[in-house]
């Protein structure tokens, strides 16, 4: 395991090189996209072990952190929509610029999984796309933010007409971040250009069946499945609390390793 | 500023992160601040509290180490076969040592929250390289005015025995709900056992007698802890010779989830962290806002 900074000198970002723990060479590099702030906290242990299982199966892994999260450098609230997927595209590279991988795929969950596709429809030439319990429809999810704020901590309430500078769930929230998120559709073209995706959730909702019909209708080589071992992301009281999860990463695992079990 | 990544500890199986000063901010001969893992949360902290705490001490004046304890975070488990309160003390002897030999520095403050408390308290009773203890929600016991605080306002009014009642009725069908769903579940995988208050009462006069600055912080967000007063109550009839600071953040959450309680405690821990061990620059200067 190898921490490292990468990127802008100036303002760097920090990510973990994973290399392959296995015999078995598979010249094909994953990329793991954390979520959005309020639930990065809660995933980094996951994604340790997620890191772990797949550098077992034979793959180069690399995870990082956004520019205002974790420890990369800037402050909190310079996270932008736009930044976020420039700093995907710059993990990408490194991985690559490590590795020597021949490919990269990338395993994102919630907003990372949203980030991710955005990137894959802007031309990342991304081999295969996990996307575990994906954020859809960002106006729905800073909605659901908000509600979750108001009953979290009721005494603060954000402010999302007036204030360039707001907070949501312990974490600012500038208006530039809104309208980023806020402007992302899953549904709506362009779609995602990576080879195969993967639809891995938790839980059935609504968005979930329409963005399997969509990528079935646009002929994308595209598998569903529905895992039910993440607990619940809506709960702000276990933002702070490592989320548990065992099955689910074996099956984004085992997808990635094309091993059907 | 300066951040640096260092791997360190038997077969560097420890990830951490230096802050270091700009060399016109650097206080000679200062203490490094020593920050680790809260829970099972790394070494960012709890909503990138360390991160930011890190970054502004380092703007006036200290250098600050920020890991993860072995099997926490990105840390390797440890090879040798210790306890979990002996291996957290290792990794934090450590941490001091991979400075003392690197940095040149031969005292340490030692920052915990919660569990992270709980694991610099024996260390500092130990090492007498420990010039400082900042404890965030470190052990506490009920006094007669914690119990007078806790019930006193219940005992007189309707609302809190319907919640009571509510309370219980919702316990019992979240335990029907969840019997045999053991999916997904959270990492609340550990329990708080606190010394005892003998014990913890001999230690805090060992520390004074060697000249510690102590800071105790308690938030709201505790159970164990409700009022002002609490923690001298718990200590009487102890001196603590100046040596003690206590602060009570009874509107904050145990993480210090809202910004402004973010913001509060660490200038606040910046301005005793200047104030008895003599770092540079301004405290003001951090906008409360952000």
């Amino acid at each position: 395991m190898n921490p490292l900074y990468f990127g802008d000198s100036e303002r760097p970002l920090f990510g973990i090189y994973h290399p392959p723990e296995s015999k078995v060479f598979r010249d094909v590099g994953v990329l793991l996209c954390y979520p959005a702030a309020q639930e990065y906290m809660s995933t980094h242990w996951a994604f340790r072990r997620l890191s772990k299982l797949l550098s077992q199966a034979g793959f180069h892994v690399f995870r990082f952190d956004y520019l205002g999260t974790g420890d990369s450098s800037g402050e909190s609230r310079e996270g932008n929509v736009a930044q976020w997927k420039a700093d995907i595209c710059s993990a990408f590279d490194e991985l690559k610029h490590i590795s020597g991988a021949r490919e990269v795929s990338i395993v994102g969950v919630r907003f990372g999984a949203t980030l991710a596709t955005q990137a894959s429809a802007e031309g990342l030439g991304i081999k295969d796309l996990v996307l575990w319990d994906p954020v859809i429809v960002g106006k729905e999810y800073v909605r659901e933010l908000e509600a979750l704020h108001h009953d979290f901590i009721p005494d603060l309430q954000v402010n999302s007409k007036d204030n360039d500078f707001d907070e949501i769930l312990g974490y600012p929230f500038p208006s530039e971040l809104r309208v980023g998120i806020e402007q992302i559709n899953l549904l709506t073209p362009p779609h995602s250009t990576a080879k195969r995706t993967f639809l891995i959730v938790s839980e059935e909702k609504r968005e979930y069946f329409q963005l399997k019909t969509q990528l079935t209708d646009t002929g994308t080589q595209f598998e569903y499945r529905l895992v039910q071992d993440s607990g619940d992301w809506g709960k702000p009281e276990d933002f702070d609390q490592a989320l548990l999860v065992n099955d689910i990463l074996h099956k984004i695992r085992d997808v990635l390793t094309g091993e059907r079990k | 500023m300066k951040e640096k990544i260092v791997t360190f500890g038997n077969g560097s199986c420890l990830v951490g992160v230096t802050t270091e000063p700009e060399t016109k901010f650097q206080t000679e001969g200062a203490p490094a601040v020593l920050l680790w893992n809260a829970g099972l949360l790394h070494r960012v902290g709890p909503y990138r509290l360390y991160v930011d705490l890190a970054r502004k001490l380092a703007a006036v004046g200290f250098l600050v180490f920020r890991f993860d304890i072995s099997g926490k975070g990105d840390s390797e488990i440890r090879k040798d076969k210790l306890m979990d309160r002996e291996r957290a003390s290792g990794d934090i002897q450590e941490a001091m040592n991979f400075l003392s030999a690197n940095k040149g520095v031969e005292e340490f403050v030692l920052t915990g929250l919660c569990s992270g408390a709980d694991e610099a308290f024996p260390v500092a009773v130990q090492d007498r390289r420990v010039s400082g203890l900042v404890l965030l929600d470190a052990f506490g016991y009920q006094t007669f005015g914690y119990y007078l605080h806790h019930y006193g306002p219940r005992l007189l009014r309707l609302q809190p025995w319907k919640n009571f009642l509510k309370r219980k009725f919702n316990d019992i069908l979240e335990r029907i709900r969840n019997r045999g769903n053991e999916h997904g579940q959270r990492g609340r995988t550990f329990v708080r056992e606190f010394p005892p208050k003998a014990q913890v009462k001999a230690e805090l006069l060992n520390l004074i007698e060697r000249k510690v600055n102590l800071f105790f912080i308690y938030s709201g967000g505790v159970k164990y802890y409700n009022y002002h007063g609490q923690f001298k109550d718990m200590f009487k009839p102890i001196d603590f010779q100046n040596r003690l600071k206590l602060e009570y953040f009874n509107e904050a959450a145990h993480t210090y989830t809202r910004l402004m309680d973010r913001n509060k405690l660490m200038i606040t821990v910046c301005d005793w962290m200047q104030k008895h061990f003599n770092g540079t620059g301004k405290t003001s200067s951090i906008n409360p806002r952000r």
